[in-house]
């Protein structure tokens, strides 16, 4: 045995996989976003990105999936940790298929989670964060009712956090009839300062603990 | 002679070699929160240490007085219900005194909040306890953390394990509703060398998860440095200037506590 054993030389850690905080975008991008509207957005995503990778660790654990929605519903970019996130260019065309949309994000959600279990790879809470300036519109209501039946049932589980936000145009009460949170109305095209605080967010969740929902601070970016 | 050294020979005597420390984590200190874990033990007459660590919830206003005074109810009441040497004699007690330990801490936290006109969930935190002896160990745990320890073979076993809720931080406190049903209480007979409690700060660098299966390069270097380290001053100086140091916070932001006791005989 060696007289001055030295803590930080003799230590050795245990090898976990670094734990996972999983985000999808699920964003709007029917005809009536395009122009000023689709713009703002696409500048929102870089500005989500810049953000995240300033954080060490929520550049490690947060992994962001964007899936946009028009008459199609494209998984536009697949789960990867913050540091290699390529905000993808976004257009906007076609109507608004949120109902086939909301069952798509939680389908990924589901797949993502039975990955890490499978890995041992740690989570939280995976978040879902929606944007429309409509309603669905095209769809089968029928599609629509069990999305939203699907989503109250996974709040209801703790399976996901689903978060709203309409842009102007969007039908608020029609939303706040799909999703469980409250929606919040942007002011005016301000998805920089709404994507700022996403970004905080999930780097708060990504530091946090907690026996309850992530009490989030009251968004400067819009109304609810 | 002094009383300083009266002290140290008292110390001496004592069966159970402990240390413990408990530092601010760095994502405290950027947001100014004061380190919310507590740390307490004693040894009683009959040679038994009472270990507590618990760990404050970062999102609760008051959690630093949630854990001060849940570690020290939790090990009253057991100092109190152990002084007769038949309780410790009595493996089934093991679990009542155990549950009632956490009750009784459960029940302060709670007077406290209406004291202070707070909610009990102001002052959420975890609580780890042990009870140790020269052949027996009893640990109880809310929430995430972990009671670790060797025996005979100085093979690292865990006793209780973090609480495996399916998000990485949605954990059990003593103030959430459900914490009672979710007390792990654990008991072993046989040789007990040497233990460990840490709170959730230090689980993912000391335990294999999700198994949370000891990882032995954490512990044996550590207990080698614990038994050859002179005096324990030096030893607490060591130990929390280690917890602080980069290799250590870079992987690990939260309050870091741990409470290391090995046997002396």
């Amino acid at each position: 045995m060696p007289d001055n054993i030295k803590l930080e030389d003799a230590i050795e850690f245990a090898e976990n996989p670094e734990p996972r905080c999983p985000c999808v975008l699920l964003l709007d991008t029917s005809g009536s976003m395009s122009g000023e509207p689709i713009a703002a957005l696409n500048q929102g995503l870089q500005v989500f990105k810049e953000q995240l990778v300033k954080d060490p660790m929520a550049c490690r654990r947060v992994e962001v999936a964007v899936v946009t929605f028009d008459n199609e519903i494209k998984l536009a970019h697949d789960f990867t940790t913050a540091e290699r996130f390529e905000p993808p260019r976004l257009t906007a065309q076609g109507q608004t298929f949120m109902g086939g949309a909301i069952h798509k994000a939680l389908d990924m959600i589901q797949a993502r989670k039975q990955q890490y279990r499978a890995n041992g790879v740690a989570y939280y809470r995976p978040w879902v964060f929606m944007i429309t300036d409509g309603e669905p519109q095209g769809e089968p209501e029928s599609i629509v009712e069990a999305a939203a039946q699907r989503l109250k049932n996974d709040e209801a589980a703790k399976r996901v956090a689903f978060f709203a936000v309409g842009v102007e145009g969007a039908n608020m009460e029609r939303l706040a009839q799909i999703v469980v949170r409250t929606p919040v109305k942007l002011k005016g095209l301000n998805f920089t300062e709404m994507f700022v605080w996403l970004s905080r967010s999930m780097e708060s969740v990504a530091h946090s603990r907690t026996d309850e929902q992530v009490a989030l601070p009251p968004p400067g970016w819009g109304t609810v | 002679m002094s009383l300083l050294r009266l002290v140290k020979r008292a110390l001496a005597t004592q069966p159970w070699a402990v240390l413990a420390a408990a530092v601010r984590g760095k994502s405290h200190e950027k947001t100014g929160q004061p380190c919310q874990d507590a740390v307490a033990w004693r040894q009683t007459r009959q040679g038994l240490l009472l270990g507590a660590v618990a760990d404050g919830a970062g999102s609760a206003r008051l959690s630093e007085v949630g854990s001060e005074l849940a570690a020290r109810h939790a090990l009253d009441h057991l100092e109190t219900a152990l002084a007769d040497p038949a309780t410790w004699q009595d493996a089934a007690q093991a679990r009542t005194r155990l549950r009632a330990a956490f009750e009784t801490a459960r029940a302060a936290l709670a007077a406290e909040a209406q004291k202070r006109q707070a909610r009990p969930a102001d002052l959420a935190t975890t609580l780890l306890v042990c009870v140790a002896g020269a052949d027996r160990l009893w640990a109880a745990q809310v929430g995430d953390g972990a009671v670790v320890f060797a025996g005979a073979d100085g093979a690292w076993q865990a006793l209780t394990r973090p609480a495996a809720g399916e998000y990485l931080n949605e954990t059990v406190f003593l103030t959430s509703d459900a914490a009672l049903e979710r007390l792990q209480i654990e008991t072993r007979a046989g040789p007990v060398r040497e233990l460990a409690l840490f709170s959730d700060g230090l689980q993912m660098l000391a335990l294999k998860m999700p198994e949370a299966t000891p990882h032995a390069p954490f512990f044996q270097p550590l207990f080698a440095w614990f038994r050859q380290v002179p005096d324990p001053e030096t030893a607490r100086a060591e130990l929390e200037a280690w917890l602080r140091s980069p290799r250590v916070t870079d992987r690990a932001e939260d309050d870091l506590t741990l409470l290391l006791a090995r046997r002396r005989d």
